[in-house]
């Protein structure tokens, strides 16, 4: 496979899941397109091999994971977009007094575990490999998260 | 929860269109060729700096793959350096691993990395609680925090130096934070062992203008110092004039992460006798003449100069001469490959190592 056939896959089966894990903690559409393009540079100028599909899959996750954490972390985080790299994704419509609202008024790293249990369907051990941290900080961050957003809730009532 | 339906037919929406998946994946090919060619560029032109890369690389995987996880430098270093595909790239390489950690109280602080060069070195440490809970009670921010012991690292060098330190608290309200230690020694830093015990970590209570201790314990950490110096020295000899003085360059030393420029000036200064702790305009002035005006300018293959002649340093004099030093550290990596030239009072020394 060449490099267009490869990065042709990674884009296809990838840059949806990556787009919303970024979206999670970065809460902007073009950082994560930026953390697409940064994630599959790596893998492509790096190229490494996986045991299964899933193994890949988690091991993208993490690597976009550290890459939002990285972005917000730098000092010198910058929103660069160029006209032509720019795409236009509609944002998703936050309704107010909606779960999603009540989500992203979580930090980030709640957020992040909230949308890999929910949405991508990981377990919390397997979360815990995803982004680098104990199974019972985890577990931890489910419950508050989910305290917190039962609180957003009832205040939005 | 039965409202998380909502929440997933959301995150439906947020999907590329099959063009913007064709063109993401044009963009990820092209900008890793150019990437594959760079760095087979700069095999060439830098080939002392490569075979320290390769031994570093294969070390950092080695690391990595006996953990179970690759972690490469990068990944806790970009956040202090930059994290572009260039700058990922020359982290990997002359950033070195670390990984020791000690236990107090519940907390444990990891010593993750080093990256550094002839005299500069930066250290990143994990502050990180065990049971996954809040580090920080709440209110409690990076910025009012510090640690308290003998939290100076004490690296292998023989002259003085300064440093600084910083927290990053990437996400606020979790289990851990980031210490970056930078220290800037005035003689080369050798390879060895380092030291350093943390007491309690702290918070400065500006309204009581007291330390509060947040995390009590104490920890000591002790590492090998041995990243790979990716400095180079350009010149030594060259002269130029200013202020009717003749400055004489001595070494410009460059790295990724800093520039330190030494010189000989011909007449020796004259400090007033001011006491300690007041600066007199006589003595302002002198070190205008000889530190503050010595221009140093960065210019990088892009067309980007950076203005360096703000560097601090010492000023040294002696038998009718003073030695200076001006050296400072870059706000983020930037790797040989892009830097043309730096010019010091007008002398211009080429990366490549020719002068004008």
């Amino acid at each position: 496979m060449n490099l267009t056939e490869q990065a042709e896959r990674l884009a296809y089966t990838y840059s949806d899941a990556i787009l919303r894990l970024s979206y999670t903690y970065l809460k902007n559409l073009d950082d994560a397109q930026d953390i697409c393009q940064t994630v599959f540079v790596k893998l492509l100028t790096e190229p490494r091999t996986f045991e299964s599909p899933d193994h890949e899959r988690a091991y993208i996750l993490r690597m976009a994971a550290n890459a939002c954490k990285d972005l917000l972390k730098s000092p010198w985080r910058q929103k660069k977009c160029s006209l032509e790299s720019c795409m236009e994704i509609p944002a998703p419509e936050i309704p107010d007094g909606s779960v999603l609202e009540a989500v992203n008024r979580l930090p980030a790293a709640y957020r992040a575990v909230i949308y890999l249990f929910y949405y991508e369907g990981y377990q919390a051990a397997e979360i815990g490999r995803i982004l680098g941290i104990p199974t019972a900080t985890v577990h931890t961050r489910l419950v508050r998260g989910r305290e917190k957003m039962k609180h957003f809730l009832e205040e939005f009532e | 929860m039965k409202e998380m339906n909502g929440y997933r037919a959301h995150y439906d929406t947020l999907t590329y269109t099959e063009a913007q998946k064709r063109q993401i994946a044009q963009c990820a090919a092209e900008a890793a060729d150019r990437a594959k060619q760079k760095s087979r560029r700069n095999h060439h032109a830098f080939t002392k700096i490569a075979a320290a890369a390769a031994c570093l690389v294969s070390v950092v995987t080695i690391t990595a793959e006996a953990a179970g996880i690759p972690t490469p430098v990068s990944e806790i270093l970009a956040p202090i350096f930059g994290g572009s595909v260039a700058q990922t790239e020359v982290i990997d390489k002359i950033g070195h691993p670390v990984d020791v950690h000690d236990t107090d109280n519940g907390v444990t602080i990891t010593a993750d990395a080093i990256i550094g060069d002839a005299y500069n070195a930066y250290l990143v440490f994990t502050i990180s609680r065990d049971d996954g809970t809040a580090l920080l009670p709440e209110g409690v921010t990076a910025e009012h925090l510090h640690l308290g012991g003998y939290s100076d690292v004490s690296l292998p060098k023989l002259g003085s130096s300064h440093g600084t330190a910083r927290f990053i608290d990437a996400v606020p309200g979790d289990d851990e934070i980031r210490y970056a230690y930078f220290v800037s020694s005035d003689e080369p830093l050798n390879k060895g062992t380092a030291e350093v015990t943390f007491g309690a970590l702290s918070c400065w209570d500006e309204e009581t203008g007291q330390s509060v201790a947040v995390l009590e314990g104490e920890w000591t950490l002790r590492f090998d110092v041995d990243y790979e110096d990716s400095s180079i020295s350009l010149g030594g000899g060259e002269t130029f004039t200013q202020g009717e003085m003749t400055f004489l360059i001595t070494d410009v030393c460059i790295s990724p992460i800093a520039v330190r420029v030494s010189y000989e000036v011909d007449s020796e200064v004259q400090w007033s006798d001011a006491p300690s702790g007041q600066l007199p305009e006589a003595d302002r002035r002198q070190m205008e003449r000889y530190m503050e005006n010595v221009e140093i300018l960065l210019s990088k293959k892009d067309g980007t100069v950076i203005d360096l002649s703000s560097a601090g340093g010492s000023i040294k004099p002696g038998d009718g001469k003073t030695d200076c030093v001006k050296s400072t550290v870059f706000s983020e990596v930037i790797p040989l490959e892009e830097m043309e030239s730096i010019c010091v009072g007008g002398v211009k020394f080429a990366l490549s190592g020719e002068n004008s």
